[in-house]
């Protein structure tokens, strides 16, 4: 595992300690420590670490809302240490886009694969949403394209491989994306 | 002078108290008794079949009839017309007491009305007459004329000189003295007599058997528009007694609080009845008392009245007896303890529920109303259930906080043994070659987490005093730590405060490690020495200090360089957990271990 920036945050000092001296003996940077749940996303928005440690019963704002703002921002993935562990919370860690928890008292060794999981989830969605982006901006251009080959159609009354092709030819020869080129021929028949 | 008295009724008659007694014995009477036989007519309503009409003679007799049955009949129609049309029950009556006037030629009708929860016959309707009086002038059954109309169930009829009659009872605001006649017909309904219609002349009138029996029937058609109105109005009643239940049970399952649903009850309560106030009182076991814990009225006289005695107040033997209790009028009985307060707040009868659940009683429900009252299996039905949903409620809510107790227990207990797990694994690392050494100053820690434990299970649950902290962290350390012989004194002095119990815990660690320290070091080698804990509160910060007279620090301490585990600990929960600051210095010959920390508990 590479060598995470790390945030703590826990309103016990001891269990804080003890998450340090853990995390820093891995190998790990704890970047910082927040004892209530406002401190740590603000901790969170100046520090940008690379993985966020939450406890849920916390001061001012629980780690749960704390974690929610953080999965919004998309800072960090976040892995909540609880010290109940029923059903109701872990659906609502669910929904604040939290990725793994730890239930207290926790081992030493429970700690490492909870990170793990934490982190590559992160990366799994991280890489989800670059893909959906990806693939929208392919559909953006196919709907834009296809106007254009209408528009071209229609003026000159080529066939359909005829107009794709003559869009194509031009991209090439402007050395402009197809997205850009279709959106000039729309953009001049609008004119 | 002659009387017609129907067989049966005068041995009856004997036996019973003179009214007439009774009322002057009250002052109530201005004309004196008059022993002489008076003039009366009297005929049983069975007997007033048509008195066998003789034929008519002439055609001027015919005529007289003819006249007097279509007055009859218009008489009939109007009061048909009445019933069917009135708004009100008081309207009906008004035309009813005109009809009554106009057929039989007398000046004024009254009409009284049974009331059913206090027994008396309460005047509903005036013609001719003062109409401020209706409603005000009660009668009880067998008192006066009306009364024993009522009684007795038959039409009475006197001609002339009514007041000589042994019946009559003279009402000032009526000025009755001074009229002749006197006809009183009962109004019956399935056999009982829900009224009487009265109509009265200051002249001597006969009369005629026709005219009675035209009130009488009159009565008859009033008598069962009163009972049709009768059950609409216990329908209704009904229904708003239903809803006053359905919305109580939606309460005590809502989520609304203790105190809301118990007002809601006690509002809803004193709305539906009508009562003047309505409160629930609450077992007090210990004391043996009755607490207020939800009334509806604003009173302060009432709500701060002091806590009654469960083994002698009314509603201490509804509590002792588990059934309802009634008193008509509190302020006549000495069993009811307040009587000021009853005066002041104009109460009278008191009902009292028990609040019964499984089978124990918790508290009672105390109705009280302005005026005497009877109540009906119904009502009394109606407020048990009430009193029922309130005892359901408190057992409700009791289990509720027994569960959020458990649950916050259990989430201590939890982050406790994280605090252990971690506390051990710190330990472990800061001595890795020492294993004996992780295990003594762990289970110093524990103990001291334990101590607080002990300290709020014994006390509320919610806070501990810093003196007992620290005796029970001096007491376990001298156990624990002295060398055989070595003799180390210690006392507590200053201030003391309660710290709740996150902070608590914090605090036996950071006493635990100081005092550790001071044992360890301060006192090395067995020598003897003395530890005075002394405490400070400024405003809301608090500042505990622990001072020995042992080996001094050394010259060049530094709190922040010290690789120790425990002045870690005891640093970084002085900080954070007591949101304040520790300092280690020397004094003169002491070592100082000063602890800065918020003491703003409870939170306002």
């Amino acid at each position: 595992m590479e060598t995470l920036r790390i945030l703590i945050a826990d309103d016990e000092p001891i269990i804080r300690l003890d998450l340090r001296q853990l995390l820093e003996n891995m190998g790990h940077t704890v970047v910082g420590e927040a004892g209530d749940g406002a401190t740590a996303i603000n901790m969170a928005r100046q520090l940008r670490p690379s993985l966020i440690l939450l406890d849920v019963k916390m001061p001012s704002m629980d780690g749960i809302e704390a974690a929610s703002v953080i999965s919004r921002e998309r800072i960090a993935p976040v892995l909540i240490l609880t010290a109940y562990g029923q059903g109701d919370l872990i659906e609502r860690a669910r929904d604040a886009g939290v990725f793994a928890y730890l239930v207290k008292p926790f081992k030493e060794t429970d700690l490492l694969p909870a990170m793990e999981i934490a982190m590559s989830r992160y990366h799994e969605l991280a890489t989800l949403e670059k893909e959906v982006g990806r693939l929208e901006e392919a559909l953006e251009t196919r709907k834009l394209v296809d106007r254009a080959k209408g528009i071209l159609m229609k003026k000159f009354g080529l066939s359909e491989p005829d107009a794709f092709r003559r869009l194509q030819t031009q991209s090439m020869k402007t050395r402009k994306s197809m997205k850009e080129l279709a959106e000039a021929v729309i953009l001049a028949d609008e004119v | 002078m002659e009387s017609h008295v129907p067989e049966g009724t005068e041995g009856a008659e004997g036996t019973q108290e003179n009214p007439l007694v009774a009322a002057t014995e009250r002052g109530l009477l201005s004309v004196p008794l008059v022993p002489s036989v008076p003039s009366v007519t009297l005929v049983p309503s069975v007997t007033l079949v048509p008195s066998a009409p003789s034929v008519p003679s002439a055609p001027g007799a015919l005529e007289q009839q003819l006249a007097e049955k279509t007055l009859e009949a218009d008489a009939l129609r109007r009061v048909s017309e009445a019933i069917a049309s009135a708004g009100s029950m008081d309207q009906m009556l008004q035309v009813v007491a005109e009809v009554a006037v106009s057929v039989t030629g007398a000046e004024s009708c009254f009409i009284y009305l049974l009331d059913e929860l206090s027994g008396d016959l309460v005047m509903n309707a005036i013609c001719g007459g003062d109409t401020r009086l209706v409603k005000k002038i009660r009668l009880r059954l067998g008192e006066g004329v009306t009364g024993w109309v009522a009684r007795e169930k038959q039409s009475l009829w006197i001609s002339q000189r009514a007041w000589e009659d042994a019946r009559f009872k003279n009402f000032p605001e009526l000025a009755e003295v001074g009229f002749e006649s006197f006809l009183s017909v009962p109004i019956l309904a399935k056999g009982r007599a829900i009224g009487v219609i009265n109509v009265r002349t200051s002249q001597p009138l006969p009369y005629s058997s026709g005219q009675v029996q035209l009130v009488e029937t009159i009565a008859g058609q009033v008598a069962g528009a009163i009972e049709l109105a009768r059950l609409h109005h216990a329908t209704q009643m009904r229904a708003t007694q239903l809803s006053a239940i359905s919305e109580v049970s939606k309460s005590i399952t809502s989520n609304l609080y203790l105190e809301e649903i118990l007002q809601l009850i006690v509002a809803m309560t004193a709305e539906t009845i009508g009562f003047t106030i309505c409160s629930i009182m609450l077992v007090d076991r210990e004391r043996e008392e009755l607490v207020i814990k939800a009334t509806s009225t604003e009173s302060r006289t009432y709500r701060d009245k002091p806590n009654v005695k469960i083994a002698e107040s009314v509603a201490g033997r509804a509590v002792r007896s588990g059934q309802p209790v009634i008193v008509r009028d509190v302020r006549e009985t000495r069993e009811y303890q307040q009587r000021d307060v009853a005066l002041q707040e104009g109460l009278c009868t008191l009902v009292c529920v028990p609040l019964s659940y499984q089978e124990q009683i918790i508290g009672v429900l105390n109705c009280y109303t302005s005026r005497p009252r009877a109540f009906s299996d119904e009502e009394l039905h109606l407020l048990t259930t009430l009193a029922h949903q309130a005892a359901i409620a408190i057992e409700n809510s009791k289990l509720m906080v027994k569960s959020a107790i458990i649950q916050e227990m259990h989430h201590r207990i939890k982050n406790n043994l994280q605090t252990i797990a971690s506390l051990l694994r710190l330990e472990m690392r800061a001595s890795p070659n020492n294993p004996e050494e992780v295990l003594r100053v762990s289970i110093s820690r524990i103990q001291s987490i334990a101590a607080v434990h002990d300290l709020l299970s014994r006390e509320d649950l919610d806070a501990v005093g810093f003196h007992k902290i620290a005796e029970s962290i001096l007491s376990a350390a001298k156990q624990n730590m002295l060398a055989p012989g070595q003799t180390v004194s210690s006392n507590i002095t200053g201030d003391d405060v309660p710290l709740p119990s996150a902070q608590a815990t914090a605090m036996a660690l950071v006493l635990n490690e100081v005092v550790g320290n001071a044992m360890e070091h301060g006192f090395a080698g067995g020598q003897p020495g003395t530890i005075r804990v002394n405490l400070t509160r400024r405003g809301k910060q608090g500042i505990a200090e622990v001072r020995n007279s042992g080996a001094r620090l050394p010259d060049d301490f530094d709190l922040m360089r010290s690789p120790s585990l425990g002045l870690k600990i005891v640093e970084s929960l002085s900080r954070e957990s007591l949101r304040g600051a520790f300092t280690l210095l020397s004094d003169g010959d002491e070592t100082v271990a000063r602890i800065h920390f918020a003491c703003d508990w409870p939170l306002e």
